[in-house]
């Protein structure tokens, strides 16, 4: 893999430009490195010599040099804030799948591996009742595909979202099964059971024949646009929307008064990797009295929330102190609630909020929309 | 003492994390962003303050161990490199405005401070600094000094030395020294004189040869009230120094900055600076100035303000040629004419695909920069740099060039050129009066 990227690991050009700026609305460019101890390795620069190092086989690989090469959200705040416009975030995931190919892996990234090769999702099995939605029938033109970590984590974004589809009256279902996209195996490196568990779901979508399918979770979302059919060779013919893009032509003139001050956090998937900026803010500016209030980093800018890349199985203290900072930037912008569209930040939002004794309120998208519709 | 000790001493003195001797690490710590060759430290140390600093030093000088300073790690002449390994001490986590006195128009700073987080705190407040060095994103304030610090606003301002008024040191012995009027325990940095001699200036451009800077008082203005910025060309290189001469000696400008100067075009923005009568003002001066010399075009102002408004950034992007070997050095303005050919000959006659020329003008002459750019991975291209650069530093001090940065890259041609003046006798002397063990950044300039 990371053979792929030899010209992109030589160009980098040492400048350091993806630590820290303090301007134009960047503080940490890599969000990782203020809860570290901070050796070059803690940030891109430093993590491209680490590349470069595995790729030519310069170096012996230690238990240490492994746990810095996961130690990173893969938000690719350091790729926008790169002026030689390197792919990091991409050489690093090679870098990591590599290193798996190779034999290594992290003892978290162990258990998330065997939970979905097993129980088709990264937390293991379900205790007591499956929880069951409305009766549906199996097919429909829109398949809702809630994903792993909603459907175990966060089930109120599910919730939610097949809630405000029936109030819009579509006409959809929902993939009720355990299923992963398997992006959280692309971001751990585990190419193999990737494709195999990507093969899996998607004959369970293909299944249904559905027409749209419909997602809240953008790694879901990046995973059936884009790294099935250009990394992993799985063509389909279903489109695929995220729930932001879906909602915003159906929503705009039947949302009713909301008065509070709120803050969208953009999630790194669907914002840096995906360009999804616009939808969800003109989602949140269609409802009236909603005053929206930006955060200092936002857009391309956006911190991330610390939960990317495994960090949150692998590194949970440090995924922590990454959502404390973004929390912080949002409870200065004076909203009360954080607003957002993935149930990785929201989870970690969630477990952080209380902890940092923050009085903020995290919901998602598709919470805040069904609450006014 | 075998090198576990010296990894548990100095653990015992920043905390296990904040020292490392794994080569993975290490190897992070072998370049900077120019084309120096690796040189490998035995380790790596983060301290959090000047105690911590001062109690490395007590322990390299009582072992005899190199220590090398190192701030953002984006200068290019190899001036923090472990040339005879040793301790790389990294001043990173040194990154906090201690006191900005509106007072008295100062801002003193821990040295790890990077010139993005200082300036932009400053400018929300309304004060900025004299001098901006184009790499603000990763390069820190004592690193700077030490060179003695160019950048945006070299003709109002000069040199972040000339802006400096005193500093904390610590030296190679580990005593602290307090420079400027900090010297007297009852007073703060107000001013850089008084006391004695100057002893601030002994570690503006040493380049930590003498001790570590650990914090520095610089003096802040007030942001101004407008800033004017208009690009200009012209074809001859004759007429566009006669022009940067007569607007340096005049003072009319914040800055200029001529980023391409090529056989064919040479193109240079200028930056007036003030309230808006001033910047009126000295627009009309400046550019009837530069207008009535034959060829002059201005390019207007959309351009270099696109420029400024991301200007870190973009300063940056110019490396998108790939790395860089560098030659800058300051001249007179007679000097700058021949020394742009001689440049350009020496590496039209090595063939390097690509470089750059430019200028930054001074007061009284300019800062002449080569930049030789190569894809990293062109080894044949790499070593034609490396030949280059060495008679291209050669050329510079025959011309009575003076090396701005100088770090590992221009030791051996300083030593050879002054060798046998009293200046290089005197820094001698200081050098092993300060550091006898020659534990401080050894090599470095050359001393």
């Amino acid at each position: 893999m990371l053979e792929e990227f030899q010209h992109e690991i030589f160009d980098c050009t040492r400048c350091g430009f993806c630590r820290e700026w303090h301007w134009k609305g960047v503080e940490a460019v890599c969000p990782v490195y203020p809860y570290t101890s901070g050796f070059e390795i803690s940030y891109a620069r430093g993590r491209v010599r680490m590349a470069r190092a595995l790729m030519e086989r310069e170096i012996e690989i230690t238990d240490s040099f492994v746990e810095h090469a996961f130690m990173c959200t893969l938000c690719g705040n350091c790729d926008a804030h790169c002026p030689i416009e390197i792919p990091l975030h991409e050489i690093f995931q090679a870098m990591r799948a590599d290193l798996v190919e190779a034999g290594y892996i992290l003892p978290a990234h162990r258990q998330i591996v065997s939970n979905i090769e097993t129980y088709h999702n990264p937390y293991g099995p379900r205790r007591g009742r499956r929880e069951r939605s409305t009766l549906r029938s199996a097919k429909a033109s829109i398949l809702y595909f809630p994903g792993c970590t909603t459907t175990r984590k966060a089930r109120s974004i599910a919730s939610s979202t097949i809630e405000l589809l029936d109030k819009l009256g579509q006409d959809f279902t929902v993939l009720e099964e355990d299923a992963c996209c398997g992006y959280p195996l692309y971001e751990i490196g585990q190419m193999s059971v990737l494709k195999e568990t990507a093969t899996r779901t998607l004959n369970l979508i293909e299944q249904r024949g559905p027409d749209i399918v419909l997602t809240t979770c953008p790694a879901c979302y990046r995973a059936f646009k884009s790294l099935y059919p250009e990394e992993l060779g799985l063509r389909h013919h279903f489109e695929v929307q995220h729930i932001s893009e879906f909602l915003l032509p159906l929503v705009k003139g039947k949302l009713a008064e909301y008065r509070a001050k709120v803050t969208w956090h953009d999630p790194c998937i669907l914002g840096r990797h995906l360009g999804i900026y616009d939808e969800p803010r003109e989602i949140l500016r269609a409802i009236p009295r909603l005053e929206l209030i930006e955060m200092y980093s936002n857009r391309e800018n956006a911190l991330c929330c610390g939960a990317g890349g495994g960090m949150l199985s692998a590194f949970p203290e440090i995924a922590g102190q990454v959502a404390i900072k973004r929390l912080e930037q949002a409870r200065a912008t004076g909203a009360r609630e954080l607003v957002t569209s993935c149930p990785a930040c929201y989870l970690n939002f969630q477990r952080m909020v209380g902890h940092a004794k923050l009085d903020l309120q995290i919901k998602d998208l598709s919470e805040i929309v069904n609450e006014v519709i | 003492m075998d090198k576990k000790e010296v990894l548990d001493r100095l653990a015992g003195i920043v905390g296990p994390d904040y020292v490392t001797d794994e080569k993975f690490i290490l190897m992070a710590y072998t370049q900077d962003f120019g084309v120096h060759p690796p040189q490998w430290p035995d380790f790596v140390v983060r301290p959090g303050s000047t105690e911590e600093i001062s109690q490395i030093l007590k322990l390299a000088n009582e072992l005899k161990i190199p220590v090398i300073p190192r701030g953002g790690g984006s200068a290019q002449e190899g001036g923090c490199l472990a040339s005879r390994g040793g301790i790389v001490l990294e001043t990173l986590r040194l990154n906090r405005i201690l006191e900005i006195d509106e007072d008295t128009g100062t801002v003193t700073a821990e040295a790890g401070i990077t010139f993005a987080k200082l300036m932009d705190i400053l400018e929300q407040k309304g004060w900025k600094i004299g001098i901006a060095p184009s790499g603000a994103l990763a390069g820190t304030l004592g690193a700077h000094i030490s060179r003695p610090g160019v950048g945006w606003g070299n003709i109002k301002y000069v040199c972040q030395g000339d802006q400096v008024l005193g500093l904390k040191v610590v030296l190679p012995s580990g005593d602290v020294v307090c420079t400027g009027t900090a010297a007297n325990p009852s007073a703060d940095c107000f001013f850089r004189y008084g006391l004695g001699p100057d002893l601030t200036g002994l570690f503006i451009g040493s380049e930590g040869a003498y001790g570590i800077i650990t914090e520095a008082t610089l003096r802040m203005y007030p942001y101004p009230e407008e800033i004017y910025l208009e690009r200009f060309t012209i074809s001859n290189l004759r007429e566009a120094i006669a022009i940067f001469r007569e607007i340096a000696i005049h003072n009319l400008v914040c800055y200029i900055a001529v980023p391409v100067i090529t056989p064919e075009k040479i193109i240079f923005d200028v930056n007036i600076e003030g309230d808006r009568d001033e910047v009126a003002l000295w627009k009309e001066k400046v550019r009837n100035i530069i207008l009535r010399h034959p060829g002059a075009r201005s390019e207007g102002s959309e351009a270099p303000r696109k420029f400024w408004d991301y200007r870190w950034f973009n300063a940056g992007m110019e490396f998108k040629e790939g790395i860089a070997g560098a030659v800058n050095y300051f001249l007179p303005f007679d000097k700058l004419e021949e020394a742009t050919y001689a440049m350009r000959e020496i590496m039209e006659r090595h063939g390097i695909k690509k470089y750059a020329q430019q200028m930054f003008v001074e007061p009284t002459g300019s800062e002449h920069v080569s930049l030789l750019f190569h894809y990293p991975g062109d080894k044949e291209e790499y070593e034609k740099i490396r030949r280059a650069l060495d008679e291209m530093m050669e050329k510079a001090l025959e011309l009575g060039g003076a090396p701005y940065s100088k770090g590992r890259q221009w030791g051996a041609h300083l030593a050879e050129h002054l060798g046998g003046t009293g200046y290089w006798r005197l820094s001698k002397a200081i050098k092993r009066l300060l550091d006898p063990n020659n534990i401080m950044n050894p090599d470095v300039l050359g001393l």
